[in-house]
């Protein structure tokens, strides 16, 4: 997946505090992605399994038009694109759902915006 | 002839008897992955700096350990005690032995309000310096700071309890049903829980309830698909191929 984000040079303008797993750095400069993995189940079957994951893309900036504007491109990068997964055939990366969160405070006091969406991601392991 | 009313009627009570039993699935999934607070000390900092032989020594940190407090040298062959009181998990201890600590605070708090006994007497200074260090030894430092404050302290099954707040709000709702559609909530209702499932700016997410329906995804559409099937069956409305959907979505 950030591989994919990665490959897309508007997005790669467009993030300047990078791309984080979890939780950003204190300092880091917006806009920014996080993403992380919320689920991961293993679907066995007679002719091999399959990897059911769902991941988190939350996109932080200064004003929701930022925010609105990445997760757009972050949508375009990742919806119903062929990811690059080691030993594995990727079936489907696909949004599933809008994360719904809102305006928040960070630590230093600015006002921010968070948008994102949740990514399901199949791949098949035969 | 078929009648198609009854199949439908029939379809979705049976989809929404299961859907409820899937949501207290769901709900129990949850209710395991969500993040408890961590406001016991695991290493208490006496136990942490003492050597063996001071720990064979001292009966107060042998019974903190939960080891004999009699101590070995006394009690060279253990003796097996058996009770007719089942041993209860460590975590149930736990919560007994901070809603003790909880309650204890309470009286303190209670006798100094009303002004019994005379300020600052012997005997009440002792007991409320022991109960501090009963406290320090019990719970973390940020622990205590969450039971003083109250923060942590939450009600679960009628019972006062400390930590598990989250945890404890996690219900699955009655399904409910308009016009083809079945609808089961399983609903986290802690202020906080949207900010442990999507995580913030501040912290990283632990989420716990979409993962619980992911997996059992699978679990829940069978108990669909049986319902639907002994209630056909069951009605004798003949044979139908009946595709299930079922969608996971989030509400904030």
């Amino acid at each position: 997946m950030v591989q994919a984000m990665r490959a897309s040079s508007p997005l790669v303008a467009a993030i300047v505090g990078g791309v984080n797993e979890g939780m950003a750095p204190r300092k880091v400069r917006y806009p920014f992605i996080v993403y992380q993995l919320v689920s991961s189940v293993r679907e066995r079957q007679f002719d091999g399994q399959q990897i059911h994951s769902l991941w988190d893309v939350s996109v932080y900036a200064e004003n929701p038009v930022d925010a609105n504007n990445v997760d757009a491109l972050v949508n375009a990068a990742l919806d119903d694109k062929d990811l690059a997964v080691d030993g594995q055939t990727t079936m489907l990366c696909r949004r599933v759902t809008d994360l719904p969160t809102g305006p928040d405070i960070d630590s230093r006091g600015r006002r921010i915006w968070q948008a994102g969406g949740s990514y399901s991601v199949w791949t098949d392991l035969t | 002839m078929i009648d198609f009313s009854a199949l439908v009627q029939t379809v979705q009570e049976a989809v929404a008897l299961g859907l409820g039993e899937g949501a207290e699935i769901v709900a129990r999934g949850a209710r395991q992955k969500a993040p408890v607070r961590r406001i016991f000390s695991n290493r208490g900092p006496v136990i942490g700096t003492k050597t063996a032989s001071e720990i064979e020594e001292s009966r107060d940190i042998r019974a903190s350990l939960g080891l004999s407090v009699e101590g070995s040298r006394d009690n060279p062959s253990p003796r097996i005690v058996r009770s007719r009181i089942p041993p209860r998990r460590w975590m149930d201890r736990r919560l007994s032995q901070a809603n003790q600590l909880l309650a204890d605070r309470d009286a303190v708090m209670a006798r100094r309000l009303s002004g019994f006994g005379k300020a600052g007497s012997p005997r009440r200074l002792q007991q409320f310096h022991a109960n501090q260090k009963a406290w320090r030894t019990a719970l973390s430092a940020r622990g205590a700071y969450e039971v003083r404050t109250r923060r942590a302290v939450g009600r679960f099954g009628g019972h006062r309890t400390i930590g598990g707040t989250l945890r404890a709000s996690i219900t699955a709702e009655p399904v409910t049903r308009s016009g083809g559609k079945s609808v089961a909530w399983v609903i986290a209702s802690a202020e906080y829980a949207k900010y442990m499932e999507f995580g913030t700016v501040h912290a990283a997410a632990h989420p716990f309830l979409r993962p619980a329906a992911e997996e059992s995804r699978q679990k829940v559409a069978a108990i669909v698909g049986d319902q639907v099937r002994a209630a056909i069956s069951q009605a004798r409305l003949g044979k139908f191929e009946i595709e299930i959907v079922i969608p996971i979505g989030v509400q904030v």
